[in-house]
């Protein structure tokens, strides 16, 4: 069960160019993305971000810190079973629709913070020092790190279609500088 | 003490690293470097930058986005007080053009994605006169490379860093000169503004290229955006932690 459609009318108020249109759609679903990277173990969400992603290994291509995937799940799976809770702030993105094609081409400048508190996406400690369960869950998050992703979109279905299933073509994600005051290795 | 290393190895669980390089295939992958040499070459070199407009066609794209947020002042080698300002009528960063209606918010986005190789060649010469380092510290160079099977191309991105060394052939898109020193720190989404002086310095960058091939080998940019941030030292280099931040070496005492 997915319900990925686009509801960009709240936030595309008085917009009545082409231009603002895809501008829009590819806001929304960049920040979409990083809310999802962002997620925890709910499986809906995981499920609902594993519907954004072509569903062909021929074509789909997925660079995570240059770890390659074509497989979304295998993807979901490493990245949700790794590492701790993250925090994506977007700072920067601008893209180019490839004309004829449709694809649009998306770059993302972010920052990302991790939670440094020892636990891990589903509340477990990763180095079982503390398995008190009152131990409190809230993230600490530490000082941010640096990522640049690039995005190939299907802009037939995201921007004609205004649906977010199926149109992550490519992910190229990666961390391009790191704090010296983290607990976090990469 | 290590809490979590985010690319532990799959077979042996030993910590991973970044690589500094991911190519789909080796043969890409030398094509790739090879062109980059070329193409940052004739870009340092302000009187032949136009040069590179042939590799741009009628329906080729250019943009420029800044990211002024600041590194945490924990990373290596960060600038705290990087200037942007020579890109201010340049920057496209859609993260920060209002999605308003406004006649001039509507005007920048459009006006600011430059189509076909005029055009390009246009902003290209708004940009400062910058020397890349791939040759002298090609360890501070990142690269991924992936094949776009529906175009028979392939989208290269380059992360790295470049020194702006002078003025832009063309200054009109420069901010008008102001006698006074109003800088402030604080601004809107942690920008950093400096009023309208132009400081040149060190800028890290990721560079997205979109190619297709062309005529005789030489392939077209169908894409191309440039995004730039503050300087910083990258996160694929690891020499540094060979260091041991507690303990100073024995040469380095301290004398007062």
């Amino acid at each position: 069960m997915n319900n990925n459609n686009i509801n960009v009318v709240n936030t595309n108020v008085g917009v009545n160019t082409q231009e603002d249109k895809n501008s829009g759609f590819i806001d929304l679903c960049v920040k979409k993305i990083l809310l999802h990277l962002d997620e925890t173990n709910n499986s809906t969400k995981l499920e609902e971000f594993n519907h954004f992603f072509l569903q062909d290994a021929q074509t789909l291509k997925i660079i995570f810190n240059t770890i390659p995937y074509n497989d979304s799940v295998k993807f979901i799976t490493d990245l949700y079973s790794r590492g701790p809770t993250t925090s994506h702030s977007l700072e920067s993105f601008d893209y180019h629709v490839i004309p004829g094609l449709g694809h649009v081409i998306v770059s993302v400048s972010c920052k990302c913070k991790f939670d440094e508190s020892g636990n891990d996406k589903m509340g477990n400690n990763i180095n079982n020092i503390n398995n008190n369960s009152s131990t409190s869950k809230r993230p600490l998050y530490g000082s941010a790190f640096g990522v640049s992703m690039q995005l190939v979109l299907d802009g037939n279905k995201l921007i004609q279609q205004q649906s977010l299933n199926n149109v992550i073509m490519s992910l190229n994600y990666n961390v391009v500088y790191k704090p010296t005051d983290t607990l976090i290795v990469i | 003490q290590l809490l979590y290393n985010l690319l532990p190895n799959t077979q042996t669980n030993a910590p991973g690293k970044l690589k500094q390089f991911f190519f789909e295939s080796n043969d890409i992958g030398s094509y790739t470097t090879q062109f980059l040499g070329n193409f940052f070459k004739l870009w340092d070199d302000q009187l032949n930058r136009q040069q590179l407009t042939s590799l741009y066609q009628q329906e080729s794209q250019f943009s420029i986005s800044i990211d002024s947020s600041i590194p945490p002042a924990s990373t290596e080698k960060s600038d705290q007080h990087p200037n942007f300002n020579v890109y201010n009528n340049l920057n496209r960063n859609l993260n920060k053009l209002p999605m308003s209606s406004s006649q001039t918010a509507m005007k920048n986005r459009v006006a600011r994605l430059y189509k076909g190789n005029m055009a390009i060649g246009t902003a290209f010469n708004q940009l400062p006169s910058v020397k890349h380092f791939l040759l002298e510290d090609p360890t501070n160079y990142s690269i991924q490379n992936v094949k776009y099977s529906a175009i028979n191309g392939m989208i290269v991105v380059i992360h790295g860093y470049f020194e702006e060394i002078g003025d832009p052939i063309d200054k009109t898109n420069m901010p008008k000169s102001s006698t006074s020193s109003n800088s402030r720190r604080g601004g809107r989404y942690n920008s950093y503004s400096q009023g309208t002086s132009v400081k040149y310095g060190k800028k890290s960058f990721d560079r997205t290229l979109c190619l297709i091939p062309g005529e005789n080998g030489t392939p077209i940019i169908v894409s191309d955006i440039l995004n730039i941030r503050s300087y910083v030292g990258p996160s694929w280099v690891y020499e540094s932690e060979k260091k041991d931040p507690i303990t100073p070496p024995a040469s380095a005492s301290s004398s007062t």
